[in-house]
């Protein structure tokens, strides 16, 4: 039962959130492409093991969109952003049809892991 | 007989006698014991019948390691498969055997046993092949014999309380270790949660008086003066008879509660920090006929003395390959029991222990093993060789307490992401690296005495209060107690083990097919070299293969003799060959259990409309549609079929008036400055350019260009806009919506709520509607000039402020009115009454799906399937390419340029019936027409269609009603490149029995009344 560290409400259970999966920008554009390369854009992910960018939606809490930085591997969640903010500090600069996990590996570090480094200050209790 | 109950000690209440009835015989036990116990003490021996073989078997161990005595409790709360050694004696109690008829101490199904030779591990995998097609007949002879126990008739009365709980430590354990650690961690003043499966604290020293008597006697006053303590600090919990279950991500744990008034809790915990001071369990030796009644653990044969106050033999020989064989049978000594023998595998027992059993007494046999045991319902003698060869001596006993070493209990550990490594010393897993947060202490961690386990539980509880204090340096695990430098100390009485002795050694191979490794599954040693020799010899392949360690004690007392011995036959060391992969839940659960207060109507709660109470008052058959709503699918009158009801109330809306309620429909209101940026991008229709008023039909589409949803967008102001969605797709439009709001276009300017639970949304349609409204008080001008067509008005209807779309989902004039939910059924009663003298009739979903096939309009679970495109519905007209973005634009421009394919595209189209066999079947498939092969039956097996060599089915009926407007029955279809088919005739599949019939349809458009809309916009 996965913590998520949602920056409003502190961190809650999994079962708050709705989970859409890898962190893809939009797909705006096809020309050029072939079949293969259409269908991995459509329908790829990148399914990495061990850091991955994902989004989850806090749908039974704030219903903020975040963009959660989760070790497939261990399980450890480092951070949680909303994406409103992130595209503030960090710019968008996604790829077109790419996955955000190479944006979020190169955006600052997260907020402490609360499982390995204790309770994140100013969580509610 | 060969258990009895000693005239004093252990924590029973004589004074409180309890009668109990097993296999139909009544016993009698005492307050404080268990049904084991009190089973024993009467002199039962054979509580059960194995799963395979219905070998007879008796109690084994104390609690839950017990692999075999599995009972049915016919009263007080039926049950099956409960545990004898968990489970608490009550008055009254009614309990059965399982897996034996008629009853345990007679068994018919002991045939088995006579076929064991027949019956190896795998044995299934070898048989039951031949004669082709007599599966079946097998099947229903191994169904019966298959299974343990018997469902209870009637549900559970007291569903189970689920609780919650958040605290920075878990301590699970209350033995010398736990309460060490329970008490540091209070003391701190940190949150602390303290479960142990017993009712008071103690763990292994509960009730004990063991050869250490003044040791563990004060040991006891120290725990009970600690617990005393513990209680009183606010920050802490203790959880008595509790069992932690299963240990899951960051912290997560949950755990059942059994109260000593019947009631149950399951917990869930949230804790970051563990300390894990769950104690060990003994292992049992392995020998031929080790699984008769009377052969019991070690600890089990001491635990009963202590805490029960009942012998379990009058007779009993020890066999170990410890030291705890001697202080299992000193202590039994002290009680009354004679000990004739202590065979022990190893070659030299210490000096200081062999004159102590010389002291006693007790004939020290040393570098042998047992090599047989007699009595098939209770031991009777038992036969002891040298190891080396020799001939076997028989002595007289009806019991055998087997002392086999110490297994840490390290399953909330390994469960996750613990490690275990294997320590030759003390012939056990411990752990391993510790992952953060964990920390193990006591015998779990593999400590001796008790003055060890006690230090150990300090030493976890300040590393964990150091965690705790620096949250932002990744604590150091605390080096497990014994590895500080020094060797690690052997567990209890183990002193010094002669690392190379084999407690499980070598059997000649007759034999191994009778010494039971695992009890539950009647597993042998022989199944494991049988494994060994077919190649089955991965830890996991080993498991799967002879099912060792999945039975219902879940390998507690098997895995480790397993794994011992596949690493000899290998040549390996058991750490080389592994463990199998932990799993919650520690042990077995009642599914009820698991869903704790979530049964009956609540395992799925169905979502009312302010108008269901209504609509059950007027005889509504409900139906549950998506998204958990309860809805009327038609108003039977006295009489009436479901197809006569549905008619009636879709010709109602044609000729005079329909009222249906639309409340589940999703409804969003979008506003802020982007919120014209939002819906344009989500639709692939244009809606920036609607006028204040005005809306029009919406089309959503995935990125992929398939239809996700659809519905109507009105402009209600400037920054103002209404959404609607179907009802079961109403949370992924939210969530879509959401996504795309915040993530895709980081429209910080827009602000999406979703509205579907403020309006109770009533639907007046029909020729008559607009009277209706009159009749109920509708402040607004209803006539088209004043109202047109896809317009919105702000009024009143019944004295109630109102939102009147004028929309139509059924192709008739009809009025969308959305009040506060509130006043919903108000406005509803009002327009009921003022349509009684003007026909109109409540219309449900059946009615609603006959309006619309009737028209063509689509349905998301009927034509919209996922892989339908704008273009195969005929909604390209909706589509506007030339927008500058919208979701799906750039694949539906790739599917363009790609058409048309080979094989074209499904497209949307009408199917008339060429006969007069009524509708058609939903998802029957269509084949092109044959000449003069109408009507012909397809013979064979119902499945794919395939009437003719290189023929496929090229399309699917997805709706068909009969039509009361056109009098005939109609469809609608999707049909490769459909709309070039105009006029052909199509070969429809229908089921009969038997197989496939052949009926004979004519494509058509898919509109079937009013095709301009001329009633839709009057």
């Amino acid at each position: 039962m996965l913590l998520i560290p949602c920056p409003w409400c502190g961190p809650r259970a999994e079962t708050e959130f709705s989970c859409a999966g890898e962190a893809r920008a939009r797909v705006a554009d096809g020309e050029g492409l072939d079949e293969q390369a259409w269908a991995d854009r459509l329908y790829g992910r990148d399914n990495l093991r061990g850091e991955a960018a994902e989004l989850w939606w806090h749908v039974h809490g704030c219903q903020q969109w975040l963009l959660v930085r989760r070790d497939t591997l261990t399980q450890s969640v480092h951070s949680a952003v909303p994406v409103l903010a992130a595209a503030a500090d960090a710019g968008s600069g996604l790829v077109e049809g790419g996955t955000a996990t190479t944006a979020a590996r190169e955006s600052g570090a997260g907020q402490a892991d609360p499982w390995t480094d204790g309770p994140s200050p100013g969580a509610p209790r | 007989m060969s258990g009895w109950r000693l005239p004093a000690g252990g924590a029973v209440d004589r004074t409180r006698p309890l009668a109990f009835e097993f296999d139909g015989r009544a016993y009698s036990g005492f307050e404080g014991d268990t049904v084991a116990s009190a089973l024993l003490a009467a002199g039962v021996r054979v509580v059960a019948r194995s799963f395979k073989l219905h070998r007879p078997r008796g109690i084994v161990g104390l609690g839950w390691d017990d692999p075999c005595a599995l009972l049915q409790v016919l009263a007080p709360a039926p049950a099956p498969n409960v545990l004898a050694t968990t489970l608490p004696l009550q008055d009254g109690m009614r309990l059965r055997s399982v897996n034996a008829w008629p009853s345990a101490g007679f068994d018919l199904g002991g045939v088995a046993d006579a076929l064991h030779a027949l019956l190896p591990a795998g044995f299934y995998y070898k048989t039951f092949m031949a004669p082709r097609g007599a599966w079946m007949f097998y099947e229903h002879w191994i169904r019966r014999a298959a299974g343990l126990g018997r469902l209870p008739e009637a549900a559970a009365t007291v569903p189970v309380q689920r609780r919650f709980a958040h605290a920075e430590v878990l301590v699970v354990g209350a033995g010398p270790a736990g309460t060490a650690a329970a008490l540091a961690l209070a003391r701190s003043g940190q949150r602390v949660i303290w479960a142990d499966d017993a009712a008071a604290p103690g763990g292994v020293l509960a009730g004990s008086s063991s050869a250490h008597a003044d040791e563990d006697a004060q040991t006891r006053a120290w725990i009970t003066a600690a617990t005393a303590e513990i209680d009183a600090c606010p920050n802490v919990r203790r959880l008595a008879r509790t069992l932690v279950l299963g240990r899951l991500d960051h912290g997560f744990f949950y755990a059942l509660e059994r109260r000593a008034d019947g009631l149950e809790r399951l917990w869930k915990l949230r804790a970051p920090q563990l300390v894990l001071a769950s104690g060990a369990l003994e292992r049992p030796m392995v020998f031929p006929d080790n699984d008769r009644p009377g052969v019991m653990l070690a600890s089990a044969v001491r635990g009963y003395l202590h805490r029960h106050g009942v012998a379990a033999a009058r007779r009993l020989v020890v066999h170990g390959a410890s030291d705890d064989a001697l202080a299992c049978a000193l202590q039994a000594q002290a009680a009354g029991i004679e000990v004739p023998a202590w065979v022990d595998t190893r070659e030299r027992v210490p000096e200081a222990l062999r004159e102590r059993a010389c002291a006693a007494g007790i004939a020290v046999i040393e570098g042998a093993g047992i090599v047989g045991v007699t009595g098939r319902h209770g031991v009777q003698a038992v036969d002891v060789a040298p190891r080396r060869g020799g001939c076997p001596q028989r002595i007289a006993a009806d019991g055998v307490a087997m002392a086999g070493g110490w297994s840490p209990a390290l399953h909330l550990l390994a469960q996750l992401d613990g490690r275990l490594h294997w320590s030759a010393p003390h012939q056990a897993f411990l752990p391993g690296e510790l992952p953060p947060g964990v920390q193990v202490a006591g015998s779990a961690a593999g400590c001796a005495d008790t003055a060890a386990c006690q230090r150990s539980g300090e030493a976890a509880a300040q590393a964990v209060l150091q965690a705790l204090a620096s949250p932002m340096s990744r604590p150091s695990p605390a080096t497990p107690p014994g590895a500080q430098g020094s060797e690690p100390l052997p567990l209890e009485g183990q002193g010094e083990q002669d690392p190379g002795s084999e407690p499980v050694y070598a059997l000649p191979p007759r034999a191994q097919h009778r010494a039971f490794v695992d009890w539950g599954h009647d597993v042998t040693a022989g199944d494991i070299a049988l494994a060994h020799r077919e190649g089955y010899v991965a830890v996991e392949h080993l498991k799967r293969y002879t099912t060792l360690g999945m039975a219902v004690d879940q390998g507690k007392t098997s895995n480790v003799n397993g794994l011992r011995l596949m690493a000899s036959l290998r040549g390996l060391t058991p750490g080389e060959v592994g463990t199998t992969r932990f799993r919650p839940p520690y042990v077995p659960l009642p599914f009820g259990t698991m869903a704790a207060e979530d049964v009956g109507d609540l395992v799925r709660p169905v979502r009312e409309t302010p108008l269901t109470a209504w609509h059950l008052a007027h005889a509504a058959v409900m139906y549950e549609s998506g998204a958990n709503w309860r809805r009327p699918g038609y108003h039977p009158r006295p009489g009436e079929t479901l197809a006569q009801a549905a008619q009636r109330e879709a010709r109602a809306v044609r000729e005079a008036a329909g009222l249906y309620d639309s409340t589940p429909l999703g409804k969003f209101e979008l506003r802020g400055p982007q919120a014209a940026e939002l819906l344009e991008a989500v639709c692939a229709n244009r809606v920036a350019d609607l006028a204040p008023g005005r809306g029009r039909y919406a089309l959503l589409l995935r990125e992929d260009a398939r239809v996700f949803d659809d519905g109507v967008v009105f402009r209600l102001g400037p920054e103002h806009f209404w959404l609607t969605s179907t009802a079961g797709n109403a949370a992924a439009v939210h969530g879509w919506l959401e996504q795309a709001r915040q993530w895709h276009l980081r429209a910080a300017g827009a602000f999406v709520t979703d509205v579907g639970a403020q309006w109770a949304t009533l639907v007046v349609c029909g020729p008559r509607a607009r009277e209706v409204l009159q009749g109920a008080g509708c402040t607004l001008e209803l006539d088209a000039a004043a109202f047109p067509f896809m317009a919105v008005r702000e009024g009143a209807v019944a004295g109630v402020a109102a939102r009147v779309f004028r929309v139509s989902f059924t192709g008739e004039l009809s009025f969308e009115v959305n009040v506060p939910a509130s006043r919903g059924r108000a406005v509803w009663q009002a327009l009921w009454d003022a349509g009684q003298a003007l026909g109109l009739q409540a219309v449900g979903s059946e009615a609603n799906h006959i309006l619309r096939v009737e028209k063509g309009y689509l349905s998301m679970a009927h034509e919209v399937d996922g892989i339908a495109t704008p273009d195969d519905l005929g909604l390209a007209w909706a589509v506007k390419m030339d927008k500058p973005f919208f979701f799906g634009q750039a694949a539906l421009r790739r599917l363009r340029a790609a058409c048309p394919g080979t094989p074209p595209r499904p497209e949307l189209v009408g199917l008339r019936p060429l006969d007069d066999g009524g509708p058609f079947e939903e998802g029957a498939q269509l084949l092109p027409a044959r000449a003069g092969a109408a009507g012909s039956r397809v013979r064979g097996r119902p499945g794919p269609v395939s009437a003719q060599p290189g023929e496929r089915p090229e399309g699917f009926v997805t709706a068909s009603v009969h039509s009361p407007a056109s009098g005939h029955a109609v469809a609608l279809a999707l049909l490769e490149g459909g709309r070039a088919r105009m006029g052909e005739p199509v070969r429809v599949t229908a089921q009969v029995s038997g197989g496939l019939r052949l009926r004979a349809a004519e494509v058509c458009a898919p509109v079937f009344f009013d095709p301009r809309g001329e009633r839709l916009r009057g």
